[in-house]
This record gives C-alpha cells, structure tokens and sequence, in this order.
C-alpha cells in the first residue's frame, strides 16, 4: 500500500472523472437518438378478448389470468412487450391459466361494455395494468397491480396457480 | 498565510509567518482563540489557508508523500467507540502503511511506551477514561513512525506520570532530529521542552522568543522565611546581604523578598547563603516567566522594558 | 482502494452492536416475517411487502450501515463524530477513502439482502413459487446493483453538507420510496368530471412523477428481465453505471473541497 507519489491527498482520481464523462455522453446520446417505445409481441395467441371468451370452454376447471388493460397505458404496453413476452412466464400463463384481456375503452369510446364495467367494479380495478388470478367460478384468487419485474410476475404467477382452487374434475 | 472561515468574517489567521528547522522543537502559545489550533490544522493538510503557501520539507503540506512523514496528536480528537485500543492502533499502523510483519510488535511497544494499562489494551473505547484515550492518541503518533510531529495540548487530560510520558517522548524525538510543534496553554512544559516559541494573538504571531540562545531574563527568585528567630526588620539587612553577593534586591519585606539573578546557578547560590546567615528560609521559587509575561496587554509589556 | 478501510469499515457493520442489531432487525427479521406472514395469509397485494426484500429493503440496511461511516459513533457524541480529521492526516487521498468506503458498505450491504433474498426464494418455493437458479441469481446479483447506487448516493449526501442539498437530498428519497409503492401503473376511472377528475389525474401525475424522478436519480437493472428480455436493455444499463459514477465523483469533490478539521461543519 506504500505509495510515495508526490500528489494532492486532494486528487481527483483521472480514469474515473474520464469513465465517469464517457458514460455520461453515452447516457445523453442516447436519449438523444431516442427510446424505442415498447413492441407490442405479435406472440399473444393465448389470451383471448373478454368480449370473445366464453366461461363454458373451461373444461380443464382451470383459473382464470385476467388482464385488465388500456390501449393508451404505457405500463399495459411494458408488460406485454417484455414480461408476458418471457419464455418462463409465457409456459406458465399457456399452462396453467385460462388468460383473458379485458380492454378498457372509457378514454376512447365514453363508455364499456357492461360486462367490462361489472368485471372492473367485481374485482376493484383502479389502475392499469392488473393481473387477476380468479377460480374457474370467478372468486379472487390473487391481484398484482401495475408492470412489476418479469420476476415478480413469475413468482406471482406461479404462487397464484397453487393456491387457486382444485379442478373441477374432468 | 491567512485563514478565514464565514466568508471573512472571521479571520482565524491573519498573515502568519513562519519558519521551523529540522531538529527543532518549536512552540505555540497564546490566549484561546488565536488560531494556534487553525495553524496546526493547515499545516497538516485538513485546512485549506486562503492565501499564502506551506512547504515542509519543500513541498505542500498536502503531498501524499509529506502525510506520511508527518504525526498529529489533536486537542480532542474522537474514537470510534466499538474498538479497542489494539485495533485502534492496528488501524493507524495500516493506514500508515506500516510493514505488518512488525504490526504487533510495533502496537505492544508503543501501548507500553505511553504507560497506558495493559488490562485495557484490548478493551473497547467506550470503556476509556479521557486519560486513557489521550495516551492512545500518542501512541497512535508513533504508529506512523513521523518525522514531522504536530501536537495539539498533548498533556491535556494526562496525570503527572501521563505528563512525564510526553516529556520523554518530546525529548527522545529531539534526539532523534524530528521537527516538534507543539501547542500548549502548559507554559512551564513550552519552556523545558521547546528551542523557539512563537506567541500568537488574534491569528497573528507577535513575538518568536529564542529559548535557547537568548536565556530567560530577569529571573525573579521569591525567597520566604519565617519570622520566629529573627526580630525587627530584616529588609535592611537583606539589602545590605544581596548587595554583598551582587544580587539584585527587586523587592522585599520582613518576611519575603525578591531577588533578581542572572540564572539558576546564581539562584542556588544566592538561596545556599541566605540559609547560611540564618534565615529559616520557608519557601524558594521561581517568579512569573517571561512566557506568561507575553499574555499581558501589549502596552503593559511595553512597559515593563 | 485502501485495504485498511475497506477491512475497518466491514468490521464496524459488525462490532458495533446497534449496527449489528439493526441489520438484523431490518435486514433479516422484518423482511422475512413479513413475507412469511403475506405467504401464510395469502395476501394478495404482497407486493408492498416485496418491497423490503426489493431496493427499498436494501436502502433501509444501508442507512444503519452509513450510521458512522463518517466516524459519527463516537466516543465523546456532543459534537457528533470527529474522526476524520486524525484519519485525514494519514496518507490517503480523500478519493481512496470515499471509493473505499462506498465499496465497503455496498459489498456488506448487497451481501446481507442477498442473503436475505436466499432464504425469502426458500420460503417462496416452499409456498410454491417457481424458482430457478438463474432467477436466484439475477435476484441477488440485483442487492448488490441496488447497494451499488444507494450506497453512492449515501456517500454523496453524507458527504456534501450544504443545507440546499440535504434537503434536496432527503426529498428526493422519499419521493423514490413513494414511487417504489407500486410498480408503474396508469390509474384508470369512471369517467368523472370536476374535481373528481383532477384527483384522479393528480393522483396518476404524482405516482408517475415520483417514479420518473425515482428512475433518474436511483435507476435500477432487473438483471433476471434483462438478461431473458427480446431486446437487452442497454439504456437502463448505462443510465445505471452512469448515475453510480456520478454520484462517486461528486462525492470525492465535494470531499476535496471541504475543510475536515476540529469544530468545523
């Protein structure tokens, strides 16, 4: 650790004022060159609209993974393009869920459809986007409000699959 | 060099000059407040002066290269309360950048060379009584093996035998050609132990005395005796006596008198006589050094020479 | 990096017994009783408490950490800790000591919520939440990224003592702690007008500002989305390194500025 320099205790060491600068102009290049907004994955064949989804085509008894969504919600689009997107989470929703997108069109049209508006009122939806995990009968099994981590969503996932209610039988 | 804090309202230190030589003890006295304190710390590299530029040993005080020749004792410094006095010094001794094969043996010399209790060298600090601490803040001194030392009050908080321990030190480092500064309201210790003594008021320095060449002068000798065995008025005779030695008779009365010598010698002599012509003599003391005279108001010193 | 401070300052987080006690208490019992607790009772918004084993966790350890890293414990605590300007006169530069200290208290700090992520992964699992390694991994790689920027944020806020900063400085936190409440969400509504549509609107402004402020002066890197993400994030990646590097040099100025002596500020 001997060192016999002769240099300011004062010194600002060089090579990380430089590292530091170099990151910095690297940071504000690119929020000049701009943020690639969010794809919308064209792999969303699992989820079926709500409007489309019929309840007597869940033999299997499984749980319900419903999406309560906006089309303007920038967090919705987050989660689409990168969470639902992930290989692990993807397996788990095709799996062990039954998922189905509810749209809310208030913003754009004035108003929803009524089963909509009595699935939001049902399930005190007040944000976008929220995941809820329902039994095939429609009881809350488990809510996750807002884009959280492909990791969080994972483990959310997963702990609502166990605890949901049993199948229905075949 | 000045020194200002508060955006100049307060002017810790106004234009000092100065100049230490290896070797030298050098001390620093004056009233609270004169920014004694503040010179140490700009000398050590923690205050940054102004204007004005330090060197020692020809370069800036705050060379990486000169804080490893430099040791600092501070007026009253903090420990970090969870460890003990080993790891303390175990710390400065890395910092230093000391060779650790001699780390332990170097910590246990120094521990005893400040006497401080051996059933504490392994307690932790919260336990430390301020003595204690100040003993490990010497020893701390010696971890970095210095060349250059600035000691601020280093007796403060010490007993006698703590007082004695700093007085080896101090001696043993002239010895060893090793800059002293030291800062100290003890005017009897700036005096044994220091060469050159500069007196500061109002961040300013305005005297350097020469402790060595110049001798202290006029030195008062206060000499007490009783009464009992001698009747009447002894303040002619002991004119008449000192005057028969060569001594000067600044003062007397019946039972004391003042006598102006030229050095401790002459005192001793001077005391042996009076003995010798039978004053019981109760009490012999040296007077008001010149150190203490320099505290006094400027036209009072003035005055006085 | 100056190997006796990293080695001193590691000892601290561990010697001194309020340190220790309050790692324990927030590192350890807290998060894991509640998760636990979420676990057991099947709450569904566990998510709240994710965050004491998330980067919020992981700032509430680093603060008892910081307790004394600037010699705050000290003996005589009137004057609130004075140790640095022995240490100072000791030939190390201000700069080793601050990256020193920033590395010490980060490498401890991600070490404990890491540890803290292991077993909270184990109770996760035993209630049937689907782990793999890498996931463990890239969970607890993230403590030490977190303790990383919060920890070169401590630095800096202990560091530079101007009153405007300081404020600015425990503002800004609990602006990110507001937004790290929920991860991000566009607040939806009946279609209302009035003031109940300004609540609204201000409600979602709020939580969207914080968590915008929240990403500029704390961003983070999910490292398992990352590394399993369509296209990696390199953004976030700089925005990350950039910020942490930002706030050391500040802070090693600021340090080289300031005047460390007896009795000052």
């Amino acid at each position: 650790m001997a060192r016999t320099e002769d240099i300011s205790t004062t010194t600002m060491p060089r090579l990380l004022l430089v590292l530091t600068l170099a990151c910095l102009t690297l940071r504000l290049g690119m929020l000049t060159v701009g943020s690639s907004h969010a794809k919308v994955s064209a792999a969303q064949n699992c989820w079926t609209d709500v409007n489309s989804f019929d309840p007597h085509s869940n033999a299997a008894g499984r749980p319900l993974l419903y999406e309560f969504r906006a089309d303007w919600c920038e967090p919705c689009r987050r989660l689409e393009s990168t969470v639902l997107t992930n290989r692990q989470i993807a397996d788990l929703i095709a799996k062990q869920f039954l998922p189905v997108r509810v749209t809310d069109r208030l913003k754009e049209s004035g108003k929803n459809t009524q089963l909509v508006t009595d699935l939001e009122k049902r399930y005190h939806i007040f944000a976008f986007p929220t995941l809820v995990v329902t039994s095939p009968g429609g009881e809350e099994v488990a809510t996750l409000v807002g884009s959280a981590s492909a990791l969080s969503t994972v483990h959310f996932l997963s702990r609502a699959a166990r605890s949901a209610p049993a199948f229905n039988g075949n | 060099m000045t020194k200002t804090y508060k955006r100049g309202e307060l002017r810790a230190l106004d234009g000092v000059n100065l100049s230490v030589i290896t070797g030298e003890v050098f001390g620093l006295i004056g009233p609270n407040g004169a920014g004694k304190s503040t010179l140490l710390g700009c000398l050590l590299g923690l205050l940054r002066p102004d204007s004005g530029t330090i060197r020692i040993a020809g370069k800036p005080a705050d060379f990486l290269s000169i804080r490893r020749i430099t040791g600092y004792v501070p007026e009253r410094p903090d420990f970090e309360h969870w460890m003990t006095g080993r790891q303390f010094l175990k710390y400065h001794h890395m910092l230093a950048g000391r060779d650790p094969v001699t780390r332990s043996a170097d910590i246990d010399q120094a521990l005893s060379t400040v006497q401080l209790d051996p059933s504490a060298w392994d307690r932790k600090l919260g336990s430390y009584s301020r003595g204690m601490l100040q003993r490990l803040s010497l020893a701390q001194l010696l971890m970095g093996k210095p060349q250059v030392l600035m000691l601020d009050e280093p007796t403060l908080g010490l007993d006698p035998t703590g007082v004695t321990v700093v007085r080896k030190l101090v001696s043993d480092f002239r010895k060893s050609g090793i800059v002293a500064i030291i800062n100290s309201h003890q005017l009897d210790e700036v005096e044994r132990e220091c060469d050159r003594v500069a007196f500061m008021r109002e961040g300013r320095i305005e005297r350097v005395e020469n402790l060595r060449t110049s001798p202290i002068g006029p030195y008062v000798l206060f000499v007490r005796w009783t009464d009992q065995e001698r009747n009447g008025d002894s303040t002619a005779s002991i004119a008449a006596f000192a005057q028969s030695l060569g001594v000067t008779v600044k003062e007397a009365d019946r039972c004391w008198a003042r006598f102006i010598v030229s050095g401790g010698t002459e005192a001793a002599h001077l005391i042996r006589e009076i003995v010798r012509a039978g004053f019981p003599v109760e009490e012999a003391v040296s007077e008001r050094t010149r150190l203490e005279k320099l505290f006094e108001k400027r036209d009072e010193v003035a005055a006085d020479e | 990096m100056n190997k006796a401070i990293l080695v001193f300052t590691t000892m601290s987080c561990f010697l001194d017994t309020i340190k220790v006690a309050y790692v324990i208490l927030l590192g350890f019992v807290i998060p894991i009783g509640m998760k636990w607790a979420s676990l057991v009772h099947g709450v569904s918004e566990s998510q709240t408490f994710e965050m004491l084993s998330g980067s919020v966790g992981v700032a509430f350890v680093l603060t008892g950490l910081c307790l004394g890293v600037a010699g705050n414990s000290a003996v005589s605590s009137s004057r609130g800790g004075e140790c640095l300007p022995l240490l100072f006169t000791r030939p190390v530069t201000r700069a080793e000591y601050v990256l020193t200290k920033w590395a010490a208290i980060a490498l401890t700090c991600g070490t404990i919520t890491a540890l803290q992520n292991l077993v909270v992964a184990a109770l996760g699992i035993a209630f049937g939440e689907q782990w793999t390694p890498g996931m463990v991994f890239g969970q607890m790689l993230e403590r030490f990224l977190d303790a990383g920027i919060l920890s070169a944020a401590f630095m800096l806020t202990i560091f530079a003592r101007h009153w405007l900063f300081q404020v600015a400085a425990i503002v800004s936190f609990y602006i990110w702690l507001v937004g790290q409440t929920l991860p991000p969400v566009s607040i939806a509504g009946p279609n209302v007008s009035g003031t109940d549509e300004i609540s609204l609107s201000a409600t979602d402004f709020l939580l969207k500002a914080s968590q915008w402020i929240g990403n500029v002066i704390l961003p983070t890197i999910h490292v398992y989305d990352s590394v399993n993400a369509v296209e990696f994030p390199w953004t976030s990646v700089v925005a990350y390194f950039s910020t942490v590097l930002l706030y050391l040099v500040c802070a090693i100025a600021v340090t080289n500025k300031r005047d460390f002596f007896y009795g000052t500020n």
